[in-house]
């Protein structure tokens, strides 16, 4: 069902039906919903889960041509009386601002709008106007920060810190496809853990002891979605805990996890 | 002073165009006073007294104060040519969009302002536009409003009034001048409209 799939975009982070909800209720201004960004959302974890059937898509597009009206309702002018949103509760009123709401929201940003000529016009001028290049490194060609300015000093962390990274691991177990931002990761189906306890559970057969770096390692180079593959792995560990087939341990803090055969009998049946 | 029809600069201005000269950033009146071991006032005298001559006799240079501190700049009638001059224009050159001088004018005249009150006035949407405004080093964050959800606030920074060649904020005129003008345009444009019709 769509209506499970959790989703991130501008403004909203939740389930789908949840957003439809708020929409339709007026809670939530359909105008500031992207729709555009939502079906790309909703075709990409399709397309990650290989498992859509028509009535689940046709079941997505109605939600979406339900957001999808009410966002084109909210950006035309208020006809209360001939609009007919073709929702149940289409006798609400819509939130579509008055005239005088309008005439006095352009009455109160006019100002602005000659301050915003004034300042075009003083850059203008002031673009006409060149200074000496620095050409020492630390003076004027490297960003300053004023005190307290987190956010500047924070995002250059962040920079530094992801192009420390790039260098150093480019191949790292986390590195996803940027066009997956927002997509919510698909749920492992039993039958993809229960294949990677027998996979483990064979390893076992042959090896006493398991390091969960080497079984993580091992999904990095076989599986095109490691992040998926790796909560595979994890499900199925725990899983085998729950069955006593497996002992895990860490000997310290950020140490090396070591899987056991706990029971010899359980793993050689 | 006058020489041959030039007129001659005090020792203090003299001495300050050559600290400006070597000077890649802006320099206050403070540092100068400390540079030269002269007392501010004279500073403040000597300062305009550079400025007036730079102006006067058609320098290829002019003595601006941007953001409370003084800078040489080149005189803008030359400004084609600097742009042919290697990629010196191309360097300084600080590209905005209308969008962000909109925001940039309502930070500017409301600081500290939350971004919802900043989209309140334009009735959009502005949280890309903030953010590229902050990225640029045009506005900063001055803390949380105490109020619902503890906003972000947001100010102007120097960098703000170095693009648009501010020594400060009083150098832009009032919102309430800003309207009075408006209406006084208005009102002209209808007259001139009028006169014309008849």
């Amino acid at each position: 069902m769509p209506s499970n799939i959790e989703v991130s975009i501008e403004g909203f982070t939740g389930p789908l039906d949840l957003l439809c909800h708020l929409v339709e209720s007026r809670q939530m201004q359909a105008s500031k919903i992207k729709v555009a960004q939502l079906v790309r959302i909703y075709g990409a974890y399709l397309s990650k889960t290989r498992n859509a059937s028509a009535e689940i898509i046709s079941e997505f597009f109605f939600m979406a041509a339900g957001l999808l009206l009410q966002k084109v309702l909210s950006l035309l002018p208020s006809d209360k009386e001939n609009v007919s949103s073709g929702f149940e509760d289409s006798d609400e009123s819509y939130d579509v601002i008055s005239e005088e709401e309008l005439l006095a929201r352009m009455s109160r940003f006019s100002p602005y709008r000659k301050a915003t000529s004034i300042l075009i016009e003083r850059k203008g001028k002031q673009d006409r106007k060149f200074r000496r290049i620095s050409l020492h490194v630390a003076d004027a060609s490297f960003p300053k920060y004023e005190l307290g300015d987190l956010y500047n000093l924070s995002k250059l962390w962040w920079s530094i810190l992801a192009a420390h990274r790039n260098e150093n691991n480019s191949e790292s177990i986390w590195d996803e496809d940027e066009s997956w931002d927002g997509v919510p990761e698909s749920l492992p189906d039993e039958a993809r853990i229960q294949t990677r306890i027998d996979e483990i559970t064979e390893k076992l057969r042959k090896y006493p002891v398991l390091l969960l770096s080497s079984l993580i390692e091992e999904q990095k180079l076989l599986s095109t979605s490691s992040v998926s593959a790796i909560v595979v792995t994890l499900l199925a560990l725990l899983e085998m805990c729950r069955m006593k087939k497996i002992s895990v341990f860490q000997e310290e803090l950020f140490g090396e996890v070591r899987i056991n055969a706990a029971f010899s009998d359980s793993i050689a049946y | 002073m006058a020489k041959s029809g030039l007129t001659l600069l005090s020792a203090t201005a003299s001495r300050i165009e050559a600290v400006l000269f070597v000077a890649s950033t802006q320099v206050s009146e403070r540092e100068l006073s400390e540079t030269l071991a002269v007392p501010t006032r004279e500073i403040s005298a000597a300062l305009l007294e550079l400025q007036e001559h730079l102006a006067k006799h058609a320098h290829g240079i002019e003595l601006q104060n941007i953001a409370g501190a003084w800078q040489l700049v080149t005189n803008p009638h030359y400004a084609e040519i600097i742009s042919l001059f290697r990629d010196v224009s191309e360097r300084q050159r600080v590209r905005i969009s209308k969008a962000s001088v909109e925001t940039l004018a309502i930070i500017a005249y409301n600081q500290p302002v939350t971004r919802s009150e900043v989209e309140e006035i334009r009735s959009v949407r502005s949280e890309s536009v903030i953010e590229t405004l902050l990225s640029h080093g045009l506005i900063k964050m001055a803390g949380r409003k105490k109020s619902v959800g503890s906003p972000w606030l947001y100010r102007t920074t120097d960098r703000f009034l170095e693009v648009f060649g501010l020594a400060s904020m009083s150098e832009l005129p009032s919102l309430e001048e800003i309207s009075i003008a408006g209406v006084s345009q208005e009102e002209q444009n209808k007259e001139d409209e009028a006169d014309s019709q008849a």
